[in-house]
């Protein structure tokens, strides 16, 4: 009786994460696609990394991958106040990308931090690259 | 009927206790257990609250909040921006759980130590703060000696951001500033 309710509810879980991991690639889809009618793509993870790891220049005048860690599928700590910041990465996060407009929102003023402009389409869909295929 | 008559009586007598119950709880909360508001606006929490701690709105007067939402592009060297929406909704919370409008006794003092015309945008700024805390900016946490800005609260208030400052409970001793 007992193992076949913990069969249930680890079906039930595994199901659940797998719902989480078809949301995160819908939404995913639907940023790059709207990427690709805004004039970008292909898209490439490498040119993604680099972003990630490229010298801050804005006012904040940090890198991407100071605050959220080297390996995105770690976790990351906030330069300026300390706070632990969960992965990036939703390979081993996922609670990231699951929602279109939070990722434009952090893409707005993270990119205005670090780089004192908007990101184009174009870096927005190889940074999203990276981040799906980064292993 | 008495059998009907006893059930309703014992509807009534549940939802009185209920009543006293949930009055005292709330009365407790004002008058000194916890020291300032607890967060409580789950928006609040999502968007201030990724950054650093949600500071607890009763830390600051409502007028320090408005301006802090009015400049969030250049928020203390990050950027910080809202849309629209967002920040009519996170102003709403913050000006009617400002400081100045709490009945919690800290909250009281914090706002009291602060002159009229005065809209501090750091807690560590007012009169209060440099009353409990002296005027050290960073603090040394114990075990790994790290100095750390005044601004982390949680490090050393596990739980400020349920309202509770008590120094009984803190971590640190005034040896370590």
């Amino acid at each position: 009786m007992q193992g076949r309710s913990c069969f249930f509810s680890l079906a039930w879980m595994l199901l659940f994460a797998l719902f989480l991991v078809e949301a995160e690639a819908a939404v995913v889809e639907e940023l790059l696609n709207r990427y690709q009618e805004q004039g970008a793509g292909p898209f490439n993870a490498q040119r993604g990394e680099r972003l990630y790891r490229q010298p801050g220049t804005g006012d904040e005048g940090s890198r991407c991958a100071e605050c959220h860690a080297e390996d995105p599928r770690k976790v990351g700590k906030h330069v300026r106040t300390g706070k632990e910041i969960a992965p990036l990465s939703p390979q081993v996060n996922p609670e990231r990308l699951q929602d279109a407009a939070k990722v434009e929102k952090w893409f707005l003023r993270n990119c205005k931090g670090s780089l004192g402009r908007e990101c184009t389409p174009q870096e927005k869909g190889d940074f999203l690259r990276y981040l799906t295929t980064a292993r | 009927m008495p059998y009907r008559l006893g059930w309703m009586g014992g509807v009534a007598f549940l939802f009185m206790g209920w009543l006293v119950f949930a009055y005292s709880s709330e009365h407790k909360q004002g008058d000194g257990k916890r020291d300032v508001a607890p967060v409580e606006n789950a928006l609040y929490r999502a968007e201030c609250g990724s950054c650093h701690l949600a500071y607890p709105p009763g830390l600051l007067p409502s007028r320090s909040w408005e301006k802090i939402l009015s400049g969030l592009e250049e928020h203390f060297g990050e950027n910080a921006e809202l849309s629209g929406e967002l920040r009519v909704e996170l102003e709403d919370y913050l000006r009617k759980h400002g400081a100045d409008q709490s009945s919690y006794r800290r909250s009281q003092k914090i706002a009291a130590s602060i002159p009229a015309q005065q809209m501090p945008l750091r807690i560590s700024e007012t009169a209060y703060f440099r009353h409990e805390h002296g005027e050290h900016r960073l603090v040394k946490i114990p075990g790994s000696g790290e100095k750390i800005s005044v601004s982390r609260c949680e490090q050393c208030h596990p739980r400020a951001e349920q309202g509770f400052f008590d120094e009984h409970k803190l971590r640190i001793s005034s040896r370590n500033r």
